[in-house]
This record gives structure tokens, sequence and C-alpha cells, in this order.
């Protein structure tokens, strides 16, 4: 078993966790035209409804879904009681993504008046290791993995199949002309938070799962390797994000194989900078939105 | 969120009650040490208190939160000095004990800390105190009994957190001095999500033990990857006294906790104070197992108790000339406080031997070891597999070690 | 008591350090999320460049026993060095969240840079030891009322400064950048210089504080410059008054000061860290209902008309920039 070949395995296990967060962060920052501080709270929340479920004797999986639902409704009422308020009143970019930071603080500090500042984990049993070809994974990991799959096959058949989709990516392609052609742009942004939603909660569970242990700041680094999966895809192209999510997570773990591993999320920062700097619609878009 | 939120406010403290202040880490990075040292704490207090009190009055306790950072730690532990107005202070740890100095030195209180840097070991501070064993005979403990277990392979697994890196040097000196061999050092950043890359590196290189030190969080996750790539079993693991604790236990989980994990401590697990102590623990905690730092914490607040019982007074500078009479020899050895209280009150010296060590200090008032090995039960109770005494750990030490 | 006597430097500090992050965001618009990175190295460069060669089993860089007033402006100058390497990240035209999450990638790997290499600032167990610049003959509450002293002192020339750059033409574009770059940049000014200008003004005015506050708490480490630090400081700076310099010390004074003191006298109860938490509610929920409530703080921006004692007429537009 070569080092290579493992870490890329377990890079697969990050890319698939950030993959599905990664895919809502980027469908939402399209729609609704910028970018939300508290998403990595949001998969923080997912983590401990699941948690909460998970001790009421739950099994993991529906754990998961409550949690996915818990954090949709949630994020579709922080959007009509907090983010709406600021939109119609025009504010400035900027006092938005401040007010952002505030929502993220809240329930942060919120979990952590409920939880404790302690860490948790969810009552799994060990899992013991399978040689999967050239990598060793456990059954938790290949379901994460599955998990990550089927989240893209959704998001996916969302945005190509249904007309919810489609008003989705004509409102992340061209804000004025989807709402010029008649789409309901303040309904599809409630449906798109409540995906995102969903998605932001199944993927805090996967996360607390992969790290074993967590706190209430769970989400908040995250977010940091989220927003290079995202700016690597380009915002608003859930696609690239899935395939920034594969670089930066093979990137993460790989490079920690042979580089100083406390670099190794720096490296993805890196990345995400130049990035910036040198192309900053993302590697797999056509056209600038910077 | 490190912030200028620091303090906890002060109870209630009536003329017939004694304060003591609890100060640690009760958010940030280390956040178990707080709560942990506050249970050793809270079981002094009510152990004492039960049996009458310090001169009559009853303790009570206060805690105030480092936030496990130099900027915030400053504030509040002057906060705690002049606005709750404790007897003493019991801690803080080595993250950020060493820039509590300046602030010992002008305290005009005892202030008994519970972290083993070794920049401390030659503080000479009026009113300094340690319960906590210096990192630098620690050190010496692990590699004693690595060698004699004939591992002479190893690998290093520590956190980068702050005051972690005192304990791996001296580990590491000890341990090459008597013939054992580093193959790989991974400093593991505390918190991360995955360690799997530094797992294999450490795998890769064929140790026979991995000396490491990590917060109960970043154990949960490095243990539970290396259990997923079935490296466990394996190697021999071994720990300090940070494992030595119920949060650890509660973030491996049963099976992991068990298999090849070991740990030192600076413990006396059969020592007569211990029974008294874990009953007293259980009745306040719900649990016989301590959690990290609360057998020290206990030692600290039952030594000053003691010498404020012998100074017949809870003024600083009175019984701060009383806690060598009580704690070192010669005199009757004394176990628990209700024991101590009873013999001073017949004017008898006394000699407390505590729990987490015999409390003896040496002339920069810190203690010394003897250290246990332990190894987690399937229940998470703590069973020992061997002793280092002193001497044997006198003669490991690396030269300049203060003992 | 020595407490209250130590409320008086950090009070003095926080204002120094809104005052900066006021000249980046108040008056220039520029989003900076890593504000306390560069509170950070004029921390540690102040640090080390007074307290002499590394001793006590601590490693870094420019150990020095520099006087404590030019140590300070070297810290300054550091920080706003720091801040020109990443201005050329930041100060493209970028929009706005692209900036912020810019800035907080490149402190993210300031951070883990000073924590893990050790040789630079003593790695993650930080600096300390740091000399205070009052003599120790002094009693400890003088001693903090000495240093009170100095840093008012320090706070009324930083206080100066940034009310006569505001008010300066310079200034007056720099507000001009922050209502509308495009526009600014139509009439021909080179909005990335001026940019530039107010974004390394505001890093050195933070080196600045940042020097204090190491000297104040006589160490540092990487614990002390979290990203949540950058945010009380936001709070406060929004609170008290966007583009206002005294509104900038009014935030200082009711959020990281006022707020944690007052909240010091409530009961305890629950368990140790839940009052904590919910001081961190609070913050989160300032941050939200500033801008909703008090969207120019408390204390307004000064424009031009207010200004203006000659002017008998009612204000021909209404200021719409601070929305």
């Amino acid at each position: 078993m070569s080092i290579l070949m493992l870490s890329i395995g377990f890079g697969l296990v990050t890319a698939s966790v950030l993959a599905i967060a990664g895919v809502g962060l980027s469908l939402q920052f399209g729609v609704t035209n910028f970018v939300n501080f508290a998403y990595g709270d949001y998969a923080t929340l997912g983590a401990y409804v699941a948690l909460v479920a998970n001790e009421h004797g739950v099994n993991m999986y529906a754990s998961m879904l409550i949690a996915g639902v818990v954090v949709a409704v949630f994020a579709a009422l922080v959007n009509r009681l907090v983010f709406r308020y600021f939109i119609d009143k025009r504010v400035k970019l900027v006092i938005l993504l401040v007010v952002t930071i505030g929502v993220s603080l809240v329930i942060e500090y919120s979990l952590q008046s409920i939880f404790g500042a302690q860490f948790q984990s969810y009552t799994v049993t060990s899992p013991t290791p399978m040689q999967i070809g050239p990598f060793l994974l456990t059954s938790g990991q290949l379901a994460i993995i599955g998990i990550a799959v089927l989240c893209m096959a959704g998001v996916h058949l969302l945005l190509s199949r249904t007309r919810v989709g489609k008003a989705m990516r004509a409102m992340s392609d061209n804000p004025a002309l989807a709402e010029a052609s008649g789409i309901d742009t303040r309904r599809i942004t409630d449906l798109t938070w409540l995906v995102v939603g969903f998605l932001a909660g199944i993927a805090g569970v996967v996360l607390a799962m992969n790290t074993s242990t967590f706190t209430p700041l769970l989400g908040t680094f995250f977010l940091m390797l989220l927003f290079a999966v995202v700016i690597l895809g380009g915002i608003g192209k859930p696609y690239g994000a899935m395939l920034g999510a594969l670089v930066i997570g093979l990137v993460t773990e790989v490079s920690g194989a042979y580089i100083n591993a406390a670099y190794q999320d720096a490296i993805a920062f890196l990345i995400m900078i130049v990035l910036l700097m040198l192309r900053p619609q993302g590697l797999f878009s056509s056209r600038g939105r910077a | 969120m490190a912030s200028a939120f620091a303090a906890a406010p002060a109870l209630a403290a009536g003329s017939n009650t004694i304060t003591i202040g609890v100060f640690g880490d009760f958010t940030g990075s280390e956040s178990f040490l707080g709560p942990d040292l506050t249970k050793g704490v809270a079981t002094a207090v009510a152990a004492i208190n039960a049996s009458g009190g310090v001169d009559g009055k009853k303790l009570v306790y206060v805690t105030a939160d480092d936030a496990g950072d130099p900027v915030d730690a400053i504030p509040a532990l002057r906060e705690m000095l002049s606005v709750d107005r404790p007897a003493f202070v019991v801690g803080p740890f080595s993250d950020i004990e060493t820039a509590m100095v300046p602030i010992i030195k002008e305290s005009t209180v005892p202030i008994i800390v519970q972290g083993g840097s070794t920049q401390l070991d030659k503080v000479t501070a009026k009113y300094f105190w340690r319960t906590n064993t210096s990192d630098d005979q620690e050190g010496s403990a692990d590699a004693y009994w690595a060698i004699h277990q004939h591992w002479l392979r190893a690998a290093f697994a520590y956190t980068t957190a702050a005051g972690a890196a005192t304990l791996m040097d001296p580990t590491r000196a000890a341990y090459e001095a008597h013939g054992g061999k580093v193959v790989v050092t991974e400093n593991l950043v505390p918190d991360q999500s995955s360690y799997r890359s530094q797992i294999l590196q450490i795998m890769a290189a064929h140790p026979q033990v991995v000396f490491f030190q990590q917060d109960p969080q970043t154990a949960g996750t490095f243990f539970s990857e290396v259990a997923q790539l079935g490296f466990d079993n394996k190697t021999q693991w071994l720990g300090t006294d940070v494992e030595y604790s119920s949060d650890v236990f509660k973030a491996l989980g049963p099976k992991i906790a068990t298999t090849n994990l070991q740990f030192t401590n600076n413990s006396l697990e059969n020592s007569p104070a211990s029974k008294y102590f874990a009953s007293w623990y259980d009745k306040v905690n719900g649990t016989t197992t301590p959690a990290l730092a609360a057998p020290q914490g206990y030692d600290a607040v039952v030594v000053a108790a003691l010498a404020m019982e012998a100074a017949h007074s809870t003024s600083g500078p009175a019984f701060n000339a009383k806690m060598l009479y009580v704690a070192n020899p010669p005199g009757i050895p004394v176990y628990s406080f209700a024991q101590g209280k009873a013999l001073l009150a017949k004017g008898k010296k006394i000699n407390y031997d505590g729990v987490s060590s015999t409390v003896d200090f040496n002339r920069y008032h810190s203690v010394v070891g003897p250290f246990g090995v332990y190894k987690f039960t399937a229940s998470g109770n703590f069973v020992q597999v061997g002793q280092i005494s002193s001497e044997q750990n006198a003669a490991f030490f690396t030269p300049g070690t203060v003992h | 008591m020595t407490y209250l006597a130590s409320l008086l430097p950090l009070a003095a500090i926080y204002g120094i350090l809104v005052i900066g992050l006021n000249m980046q965001y108040g008056v220039t618009g520029i989003l900076n999320f890593t504000y306390i990175t560069f509170v950070a190295i004029g921390a540690y460069v102040t640090g080390v460049l007074t307290m002499g060669a590394p001793a006590n089993a601590q490693t870094y860089i420019l150990g020095a026993h520099l006087p404590f007033l030019l140590a300070l402006v070297l810290g300054g100058l550091a920080a706003a060095a720091l801040g020109t390497v990443v201005s050329f990240t930041v100060l493209r035209r970028l929009r706005s969240d692209y900036l912020a999450i810019v800035t907080i990638g490149a402190g993210q790997i300031v951070y883990t840079i000073i924590g893990n290499e050790t040789g630079v600032f003593n790695g993650w167990n930080g600096i300390f030891g740091i000399p205070v610049p009052v003599p120790m003959s002094l009693s400890p509450v003088m001693q903090q009322l000495a240093f009170g002293l100095i840093t008012i002192l320090i706070l009324a020339v930083v206080l100066f400064a940034a009310q006569r750059i505001q008010y300066s033409p310079l200034g007056r574009v720099l507000r001009a950048i922050r209502d509308d770059e495009g526009v600014t940049e139509a009439y021909g000014r080179d909005t990335f210089r001026m940019k530039l200008l107010a974004f390394l003004i505001g890093c050195f005015v933070a080196g600045i504080g940042g020097g204090l506050l190491g000297e104040y708490a006589t160490a540092y480490a990487p614990s002390a410059f979290l990203p949540g630090e950058t945010f009380i400081l936001w709070a406060a700076l929004l609170i008290g008054g966007v583009a206002n310099n005294w509104g900038a010390l009014l935030g200082a004074i009711i959020v990281p000061i006022g707020f944690a003191e007052v909240t010091r006298f409530l009961p305890d109860f629950g368990n140790p860290t839940l009052i904590e938490s919910l001081r961190g509610v609070a913050i989160g929920l300032l941050i939200i209902l500033a801008p909703a409530f008090l969207p120019h703080g408390l204390v307004r921006e000064r424009l031009a008309k207010d200004r203006a004692r000659s002017r008998a007429t009612a204000p021909t537009e209404e200021e719409t920039s601070n929305a």
C-alpha cells in the first residue's frame, strides 16, 4: 500500500465532504449574489441536530436526514427574517456580509450556550478498514462517498430537469434577465435556501462523522476550505464546485503526506488566493464574475 | 472567540466564607482543562466543608476563564484577584502559565499553578506554588518506561498546543540518552479534521512505541483514524498525564481506549488518600474516574486549607508561610483535610501526602513525582500497570532537571 | 484597585485599534476581515524588539533592546509591510465578498506560519516576558495608571492624525472611493494607490495598537489572534459610528470594555461558559441589529455640510452613502 495511493483514497473522502457543502454554497452564492459567512455554522447546526437525534436512539442515517430538514427550514427562516430585511433596504454588499458574520456568531454561541464548549461525538461503533483496490477505507467512509454522489446526482437532476432548477440557473447567470422573464425571484430564492440548508445540514453531519469529535466551532474552519472549493470552481457553478472539491480534497490530503502537515490547509488557501489574482472567475468558468 | 469577556463574577462571599479562585481554560482549544480542574476543587471544597470548614468558615469557589491566550488571561487574572479577592488561586495551566509570571510575582496570595512548563522550574516567587510535576520529570518517566519495556524505536505524535513542546523535549532527550531511537516525529495541529497522512508517515517508520500528548478532541479524531487504518494493534501508544482523564476515554470510546494504550501520570493510585478522594469525587461528580488535573487541584486546595488552619488565618502572607509546614516532611503523615485538621488542633506537625503526589515541595515550590503507568479498563476506570519511583526517575533525568 | 486602573490602558488601546479599522472600512470601504493579524504583527515585533536576545527557552527573530517608542513605531511599520504584501491580493478590483474571503485566507496563512515556524516568534507558545515601559518601582496600581497615561497620549496622537487625514483632500477622495469607486476612477483618480495608502495607514495604526497590547499583556501568542477577535472590533465600529473617529472611540468603550465589564457583575448561573457564550450571542446580535437600527452607528459621520459654518440653507440632497 503506497502512501500516495492511500492519501488519494482519503482525499476522496475529504472531497466528498467538501462537495456536499461546496455545491450548496456555490448554488446559494450564485442565486442570491452574496456569500453567507454563516454557512459553516449551518453545517455545525446540522451536526448538533443529528447529535440530539442520535442520543435519542435514532439511527445515524435518519438523524442525518432530520438534520438536513431542520437546517433547511432554518436557512429559509434566516433568509426571510434577517437577510431579506437588508436586501429590501438595498444596503451595500459589505453590510450584508457583516450581517452574515453576526448570524454566524449567534449560531456558534447559541450552540455553545446549549451544549457547552466541550467536544461531542456520535455513538457509533468503531469501524474496521477494508481494502478497496489500492485504498483503505471503512464502511463509514464509503457511505460518505456514496452520500456525496447521491447529493450530486440530486442537485444535477434539480438543476437540469426541473423548472425550479432552471430558474435557479437563470438567476445565477443573469439576475436582471431572469426577473424580467417573469421568474418569481423571491420564491426561487426561498427554495434555494431550502435546498442549500439541506445540503449544509447533511454536510455537517458527515463532517462530524469524519472527525469523530466536534465542537461548536466545527463549521468555521470548514468554511474557509469551502471558499477555496467554491472559488476554484467558479461562483455560481455547482458543477465547478464538485470539481473544486475534488481538487482541494486531494491536494490537502496528498500534500499532507509530503510536506509539514500543519500547512496542508494553508496550501488550499494559497491556491485560492493565487487563483483570485490570476483567474477570479474560477478554473471552470467562462465568463468573469469577479 | 477569545475576547475580553473572561471572568465569571464572584459569588456573594460573606465574612464567614472563604473564596477560592479557579483559573483555567474554559474556552479555547484546551477548554476541557478548566471544568476538569473545577471538579477537583469542588471535591476538595465539599470534603473540607463537611469536616467543619477552615477555622469554622466554609469554602466557596469562583471560576475565571483564561481563554487559552495570554492577552485575555492577564486581565482576567487581575480581575479575579482584585474583584473576587480569593484567599488563593488554583491554576492556570501550561498554555499560559509562563505569561502569568509577572502577575504571580506581584501577587500577595498564593497561586498554585497546574502546568508543567519547564520554564517555571526555577521561578522564585514567594506566592508561587505548583502541585503538578515539571515536564522534565514526566518526560523522564515516559522515557524510563519505554526503555524498560524494550521499546527502542519510537515515534512522537504530540500536538502543537502551547505548552506541549516543554514535555516533548525532555522525553526525547532522556529516551535518546538511554539508547532509544526516535524514527519519526509528527506534530499535529489540534482539532484538525484529518491526520491520516501523518498517521501514515508514522506507520511507515515502524515504531515500537509512539509517545503522544493530545487533547481529548484531537485524540478522538486521531485515534479513530488510527483504528480506521488498522494500526492501533501494531504498536504501543504511550501518553502523558493529559490522557489520565475521563474525557479522553469518552473521546476514544471503550474499544480504542483499551487497545495498546498506556499513559503516565504523577499519581499515587494506591495511596491512602486516594480512597477518600475517590469517594468524595464520586459524591460531587458522580463518577470515581477523575478528570484530568482534578487530583492535583484537589491536593492544592487541601494543602492551602491546612496551611490556613495552621496559621489560624486566611490572610495571604500568614498562611503562605505555613504551606511547607503542612505539606513537607518531617511530620505525621496525613491523608485528608479532616485528619490534618485534627492533628493540627493538637499542635502536631503534619505532612500531607496527597492523591496526585506526596505533595512535597522542592526549594522552588514545585512537587516531585513518583509516576504511575496506567491503562483504561473497558468501563473507563484506570488500572495501574507500573510504577516509577522518584529515585528511579531521578536516575533518568537529563542534566539540569530540577528535583 | 489594580483591575480598574488596568482598564484605562485597555480602553485606550482598543480605541486606537478601532480608529485604525475605521480608516480602512469607515472611510475607505475596504473590507478587512483579518485586521487582527496586523495587530498581532505589531505586538510581536514591538515585543521582540524590546525583549533583547532570546532567553527562557524562547526562540524568535529580531531580538533587541530598543527604546519603547522606537520599537512601537517599528511594530507599526512591520504591520504596514505585511499590509503591502496582502494588499496586492486584496486591493484589486475584487468585489467585497472576494476581498473578505481573501483577507481571511491570508490571515489564516500568517497564523499557520507564525505558529509552526517556532524560530520566528516562538511558535504556538508565543512570547512572554515583554518588558513594561513603566518603572517597576511603582506599585501595581500606579504602573497601570502610568501605562494608561502613555497609551492615552498615543491615542491622542493617533486620533489627531486620523481626523486630519479624514478631513483632508485625501480623505475626501477616499470617501468618494468608498461611495462609488467607478465614478471616482472615471474622474481620473488613481484609486488603487489611494486605497493602498488608506489600507497601509490602517495597518500601521493596527500595529501600534498591537504593540501596546503586547506591552499591556506582557505576552502574546497565536491564540490571541484567532479570526474571531477581528469581529469584536467590527462590532465596536458598527455600533460606535462608522466613518467617525469619535464614534470609533465610543464603540471601543462600549463593546470590548463596557460590554464585558458590565456582564461581569451578573450573578453566576449555569456552567461557567454559559455567560461567556451568551455574551458571544449578544455580540452577534449587535452585529446584526446595529446596521438595521443604527446604520450610521451612534455617532454619525461628519459631512462637509455639517462642517461648513457659513451655509445657511438646508442640505440639497440627503446623504445616502451609509445605508
